[in-house]
């Protein structure tokens, strides 16, 4: 009786083994799977989509909810994007482009991040590091700030104001030159868009944009190569895709 | 009769309430081969094992040296614009034999020992030695204490720059003093004989620009006045300088939160400027350098 319990718990063990190698196994290969689809593919694909989030979302809370908060809604006091607006302030929102976000960074110390410009400091004798631009005066830094205001609304601000800032703007200020000509920015080198209402720093208000161009700011995210392994990359660039993406039932191949 | 012992045998064996040699030898064997089936597993798909089969997050092995499936994915969208569904075989495979083909030439060029001859090779290696050595320092998050305390000890570079806004004036020859204590009084610098300067006609400037204008003598003067004030007069080669300052807002420190974006960064670059430092001792420390008499 005692041996045939003795079997039984032996039998029991052997078969939780088998079950734990197989659930292995199993799991293994959805990683596997995500790992090797396109990237732009798992958001569609539910099995895919489910694998990638659910792991993602594990990852997200351990690594990047610090900063971006538990929902991915972004701190302004940071500078930390919302990551569930559909606005990207580096690329264009794809997988692929998060995951390479997500592995190198920005202005992470990374060679492969993303690292070509940052705002200067208007205020300061030296605005900006790598290359010569010239500082502007208390007043020149509150018309470029009055003209972004105009941008959103016009209504009560001096147009000469408005005009002496579009002048700097488009001239010796220089911010033309990564926030584009109409002001949409540039997601090629994460100049924001100010004519949106997204703001990354501030609440958008004169002195909050008065601020960023007298001080300038310089953001910074993590590169995340030496700590998470390429699956757990893919699947959390995924997820952050996803919080932009709740309904997505199109297939993404045709939106590239 | 034989047959049909072992027959009794053969049903005896799985009676468990009584001893049996095969019966144990099945089992030993059985336990025996799902261990090896469960090592097998273990070790053929362990991240990092060599084997002969390519890792799900490679792309490719180049001499065991990985190709990653995301470079991969990224340059499929560099040369083509497309995802990496929608590449066509020949693109793929372009990529992919560009990709095999730099890596072959990359370490070729090593065992050619390229990094001694090719400057822009070794300006590389030494980027990527001192970011390797920085790395612990940008790659850290420090936390809200520990910038909050680098804050408190450099409250004075998280400062706003400071404005101020004066007049200048000159005075060829005669008596400064006296012409001071008259401005002092209400006097019009007209009536004293003074000379506007253009120094500082522009309105508002920021103390750095005050301080370029006026030079460092006058600017010192300058930044201790408050608005409605007249310096004392400074000495010049041209004559004697007063300054009416009609406003000066002074540096004041900016809060935490509005720029703890600079914290972060400078707090980092300080760090990895340590660590910078630290390999460089330990580097000079175990190597043999030997240096040309003379040139020590």
């Amino acid at each position: 009786m005692r041996a045939r319990w003795a079997l039984g718990v032996a039998v029991f063990l052997v078969l939780l083994a088998v079950a734990w190698t197989i659930h292995g196994a199993m799991v293994r290969r959805q990683a596997e799977a995500l790992i090797r689809a396109d990237p732009e593919a798992i958001l569609s694909d539910p099995a895919l989509r489910a694998t990638a989030t659910t792991l993602g979302h594990t990852v997200f809370e351990e690594h990047c909810a610090a900063c971006h908060g538990p929902a991915g809604r972004g701190d302004r006091g940071r500078g930390a994007p919302d990551l569930a607006d559909g606005d990207w302030l580096y690329g264009t929102g794809r997988v692929a482009e998060i995951e390479q976000t997500v592995l190198h960074g920005i202005r992470s110390g990374d060679a492969r991040g993303w690292n070509l410009a940052y705002m200067p400091a208007y205020a300061r004798a030296k605005p900006y590091g790598p290359e010569a631009v010239e500082p502007l005066r208390p007043a020149g830094v509150q018309d470029v700030a009055a003209y972004i205001r105009s941008l959103h609304d016009a209504t009560g601000i001096d147009p000469a104001t408005v005009a002496r800032g579009q002048a700097i703007y488009a001239g010796k200020g220089g911010c033309w030159d990564c926030h584009g000509g109409d002001a949409g920015g540039d997601p090629a080198i994460g100049a924001p868009n100010l004519v949106d209402d997204v703001w990354l720093y501030g609440d958008g208000s004169q002195a909050s944009v008065a601020h960023s161009i007298a001080y300038g700011r310089f953001g910074r995210m993590p590169a995340f190569a030496p700590t998470l392994n390429p699956m757990e990359a893919r699947a959390v660039a995924a997820y952050v895709a996803s919080l932009s993406q709740p309904d997505q039932k199109e297939d993404l191949h045709g939106a590239d | 009769m034989a047959q049909i012992e072992d027959t009794a045998a053969a049903a005896d064996i799985w009676a468990f309430s009584q001893p049996n040699a095969r019966r144990s030898l099945l089992l030993c064997a059985g336990g025996a081969l799902l261990g090896l089936a469960i090592a097998g597993f273990g070790l053929f798909t362990a991240e990092g094992t060599r084997t002969g089969s390519v890792p799900a997050e490679d792309v490719a092995l180049v001499n065991q040296v990985p190709i990653l499936m995301s470079d991969y994915v990224q340059q499929v969208r560099v040369l083509y614009d497309v995802s990496l569904a929608q590449a066509t075989p020949a693109q793929r495979r372009q990529v992919l034999g560009d990709m095999i083909r730099e890596e072959l030439y990359v370490q070729r060029g090593i065992e050619l020992g390229m990094q001694a001859d090719t400057i822009e090779v070794r300006q590389a290696l030494v980027s990527a030695v001192e970011a390797q050595a920085q790395a612990d320092a940008v790659m850290a998050q420090p936390d809200e204490a520990q910038l909050r305390a680098f804050y408190a000890a450099n409250r004075a570079r998280y400062a706003d720059e400071g404005v101020i806004e004066l007049d200048e004036y000159v005075l060829p020859g005669g008596d400064a003093a006296g012409a001071v204590a008259a401005l002092r009084k209400g006097a019009s610098p007209a009536t004293l004989g003074l000379r506007r300067t253009e120094r500082m006609t522009d309105g508002e400037e920021y103390y750095f620009a005050a301080r370029i204008h006026l030079g460092d003598a006058l600017f010192a003067a300058a930044r201790a006045l408050d608005a409605g004030q007249v310096s004392d007069p400074v000495p010049a080669k041209d004559g004697a300088h007063i300054l009416i300052v009609r406003r000066n807002s002074k540096p004041q420190p900016h809060a935490y939160a509005e720029v703890r974006d600079r914290v972060l960064n400078d707090y980092i670059a300080s760090q990895a400027k340590t660590l910078t430092a630290g390999n460089e001792r330990f580097l000079r420390k175990r190597a043999d350098v030997a240096i040309q008499r003379g040139f020590e």
